[in-house]
């Protein structure tokens, strides 16, 4: 077989770089649903939504947890995301994101009443954590 | 006289404890100033990655965002960044000379800030500006929550003010472990060029032909989601920036402090040492000079 087109995907945060890795094909969660790039995509800038970002490579499959952001492709085979916060599968702590979880749902509950809560802001946490912990069980069950 | 060598002796005892302590909060700035450029270093790349964006999408089109148009205004928003502690040599100092030249060559503007940092407040109320917003919490660990809300109270004075001119950032720039310099710098407009220029990022992005970008949904709303994020980006650097710079003042300060402390402890201990003498030597003579009478 000859040498096969692949994609530079970096996975980028303010804390550090998540991801830095040539692979076959990326899917990720855009505002506007699901999409998969492959090599010679056209160029494309499209923000993302809390969600995963799932890289083929040699046939694996690695998860990443995106907590939005904006996904770059680049001309030359080159895929930039850009996010606030991102996890690979396997380094997700399970137990603490679950535990930010449970926080999250039951300040929603107690406070049901009481109008200084910012439900959007903890209603966003609660999709993020929900999302690092389903995303820490995909990881897990190849 | 044995009263002299016991005050001098306390004395040493007390400049021995100072040294003790500022030579342990040099060791704890060391490593603090350690992380926080490590930290400087780890978000580069996502700083460079989004200024190199925000180029591509200029570079294909002249796209217009409020965030990234000059306007008119007879007022200034100043960001002031500077410590929550002392004891870092001249680093508030210079923040606040800076902000000084600042007010002074603007006679006509009126500015006011919002401050990150107790220090930063003193050098708000020292310069007669009316302080808007202050954050003080700031810990050295700042998240990207808090840097959000930081750029949310900057953005949404801004925009709804349309008397604002710009918003300026006085901060300290880290050149290295050993030199840092304050300045005063623009943050919103934002430019792109001056911005990576600053954050010595820039001579990265070459100026070949990109291709035509396909934009989802639309450009607009591309442009919105990323304008912010450049802008937070920016905000996270200078403040790292800061911190790093207060890391490494400090370091330097204290070092100083230990120094002195132990300069002084040496010239205590000569004084100690000639007023001991000083004593036996009367001792002795009067032992002399009583037996020598007895005789």
């Amino acid at each position: 077989m000859s040498e096969k087109k692949q994609l530079h995907v970096i996975i980028t945060t303010p804390l550090r770089t998540v991801y830095d890795s040539q692979v076959d094909q990326i899917t990720v969660t855009t505002s506007e649903g699901e999409i998969t790039v492959l090599p010679d995509h056209i160029p494309l800038v499209v923000p993302l939504k809390v969600g995963q970002a799932m890289v083929k490579k040699e046939g694996r499959e690695i998860y990443h947890a995106i907590d939005g952001g904006i996904l770059e492709v680049r001309h030359n085979n080159q895929v930039v995301i850009l996010s606030d916060r991102s996890e690979n599968a396997s380094d997700i702590d399970v137990a603490r994101a679950e535990a930010a979880l449970k926080r999250a749902q039951i300040l929603i509950e107690e406070k049901h009443h009481e109008e200084d809560v910012d439900y959007a802001r903890v209603e966003r946490d609660i999709a993020k954590e929900l999302n690092r912990v389903k995303i820490a069980e995909k990881g897990q069950r190849k | 006289m044995a009263m002299q060598t016991k005050t001098i002796k306390h004395k040493m005892q007390s400049v021995q404890n100072i040294g003790k302590i500022t030579k342990a909060m040099e060791m704890i700035s060391v490593s603090k100033m350690k992380k926080s450029i490590e930290k400087r270093g780890a978000s580069h790349i996502f700083a460079q990655r989004s200024f190199e964006l925000l180029e591509n999408l200029h570079i294909h089109k002249q796209l217009t965002h409020p965030y990234l148009e000059s306007r008119k205004g007879t007022k200034v928003l100043m960001l002031i960044i500077a410590s929550n502690k002392g004891l870092c040599g001249g680093y508030n100092m210079n923040v606040s000379k800076q902000v000084t030249r600042f007010v002074q060559d603007n006679p006509k503007l009126v500015v006011d800030a919002i401050v990150v940092g107790k220090q930063s407040e003193k050098i708000a109320k020292r310069n007669q500006l009316q302080v808007v917003a202050s954050f003080t919490e700031f810990s050295d660990y700042f998240t990207a929550g808090e840097v959000r809300s930081l750029l949310h109270a900057i953005t949404e004075r801004y925009s709804q003010d349309e008397s604002y001119k710009e918003v300026v950032i006085a901060y300290t720039n880290f050149v290295s472990s050993l030199s840092f310099e304050a300045q005063v710098t623009p943050m919103i407009p934002l430019q792109v060029d001056k911005a990576q220029k600053l954050l010595g990022m820039e001579g990265v992005s070459d100026k070949r032909k990109f291709a035509q970008y396909t934009f989802e949904p639309n450009e607009q709303e591309v442009l919105d989601s990323v304008v912010p994020s450049v802008l937070m980006t920016v905000l996270y650097q200078f403040l790292l920036e800061s911190l790093a710079s207060e890391h490494s003042a400090r370091v330097m300060a204290m070092r100083n402090a230990s120094d002195n402390a132990g300069e002084l402890l040496e010239d205590l201990r000569l004084n100690y040492n000639r007023a001991r003498q000083a004593a036996i030597t009367q001792e002795i003579a009067e032992i002399v000079g009583g037996s020598s009478a007895m005789s």
